[in-house]
């Protein structure tokens, strides 16, 4: 048994979820990898587009972020960002965003903004980007980030992409993000415990899938969960198999850039 | 780019025609400024027209230390120095001193950058990157 680390384990679950035929956004970080060992293993025709306007990239070497020049080698066609995000997203061409996030609560509701209160931030992120508008127009998100109770709360200190459901401004009124005309919502969460996903009719986030080979068990990410959540249904993941550590070690991030071997 | 203001951009071009179009003043720095005549005949590449473009700048390593497609790569070596030296305010006014206010103009930045490590980010031109560039900060050597 090969050993591996926690971060592989999650570019690798992210990649399971991807199928062969999408046509998938996708953000810095961890989402990039996720999407290129997809693309490397069981979903080759998978269609992976960046914000800054790469479309279908297959690059040679991973890209360190969504404008570097590795995303833009060989792509069959170039759009403008107005073009991919107002046009071909607004347009529903795209099946999945991939994002990552620094809250999350149990709607899959995501924070990428700042912990704390916005005009006095204990820490500020890049924000949005494309994010929100990619949380409301692609038919399904993929959200992937660190596990801890600090990130998964019951209350989000600043709402940046909307997940299932959200206060309607100005009244807070909860309501679903369908009455707000949004299509899509979120489909799972990676997280470096395992992999949750959400209730048909409540769409409250619940415990798919867990880590069990690195050790996690239900209870703990119950622990390390700040809202309930449900880990009834929730199933052991099988450990990363010898050609996915392989080609990801090898051939998505061989130099270690968010792997950090 | 081309003398009138025709801009060539590879690589993807974002938002910048938008930007412009936005805009009511555009200064375009170019690596290179050429005839209008080089870049007529394949207009596919050309992102923004001349007539949305009022000041042109020609100056090579102008998007440094970001990468420019086909050109140079992102500096790995300014981003570590920036980072370590964003981490407080007295290393901070060191470096703003140091690679901002002393070097005094755009050739002064380059020469204090150094023939050797421009020679490093310098791009395959048609991969659009440098392929042998260490991009792990916390792996770094020396520009040698």
């Amino acid at each position: 048994m090969i050993k591996y680390e926690r971060q592989e384990m999650m570019a690798i679950a992210g990649a399971r979820l991807l199928k062969n035929d999408e046509v998938v956004i996708v953000g810095t970080g961890l989402p990039l990898v996720s999407v290129l060992l997809a693309k490397c293993t069981h979903a080759p025709d998978l269609i992976m587009v960046m914000e800054a306007g790469m479309y279908d990239s297959n690059p040679e070497a991973l890209p360190f972020c969504v404008c570097d020049p590795r995303g833009a080698y060989r792509n069959p066609w170039m759009a403008t960002a107005f073009e991919l995000m107002g046009q071909l997203l607004q347009n529903r061409k795209i099946d999945v965003g991939f994002l990552g996030g620094a809250q999350i609560d149990c709607y899959g509701n995501l924070n990428s903004t700042c912990i704390g209160p916005y005009a006095l931030p204990d820490k500020r992120f890049e924000g949005s980007g494309g994010a929100c508008d990619i949380a409301i127009m692609a038919k399904k998100t993929i959200l992937i980030m660190a596990h801890e109770r600090k990130r998964f709360v019951e209350q989000l200190d600043f709402l940046t992409s909307p997940g299932w459901k959200v206060s309607r401004y100005p009244d807070g009124l909860p309501i679903f993000r369908e009455q707000l005309g949004m299509w899509g919502g979120p489909y799972a969460v990676v997280s470096t415990m395992g992999v949750m996903k959400f209730a048909e009719g409540t769409h409250e986030m619940y415990l798919d899938g867990y880590f069990a080979d690195l050790g996690v068990t239900p209870d703990q990410v119950k622990e390390n969960t700040g809202f309930t959540i449900d880990v009834s249904r929730a199933t052991p993941i099988n450990p990363p198999t010898d050609n996915e550590l392989r080609i990801l070690r090898t051939k998505v991030d061989p130099e270690g850039i968010f792997m950090k071997y | 780019m081309g003398e009138k203001g025709t801009v060539r951009i590879r690589g993807g071009n974002s938002l910048d025609y938008y930007a412009a179009l936005a805009s009511k003043l555009v200064i375009v720095s170019a690596e290179r400024i050429v005839s209008e005549e080089e870049l007529r005949g394949d207009s596919k590449p050309n992102a923004i027209p001349g007539i949305a473009v009022n000041v042109i700048v020609e100056a090579p390593y102008g998007a440094h230390p970001t990468a420019l497609f086909g050109h140079y790569d992102n500096d790995p070596w300014w981003f570590k120095d920036y980072i370590a030296a964003s981490r407080d305010e007295e290393k901070f006014n060191k470096w703003l001193k140091e690679w901002v206010l002393d070097v005094v103009s755009h050739e002064g930045y380059l020469k204090k950058l150094g023939a050797k490590r421009l020679e490093q980010i310098r791009s395959d031109p048609v991969k659009g990157y440098n392929p042998f560039i260490q991009r792990r900060m916390d792996k770094l050597g020396e520009v040698n």
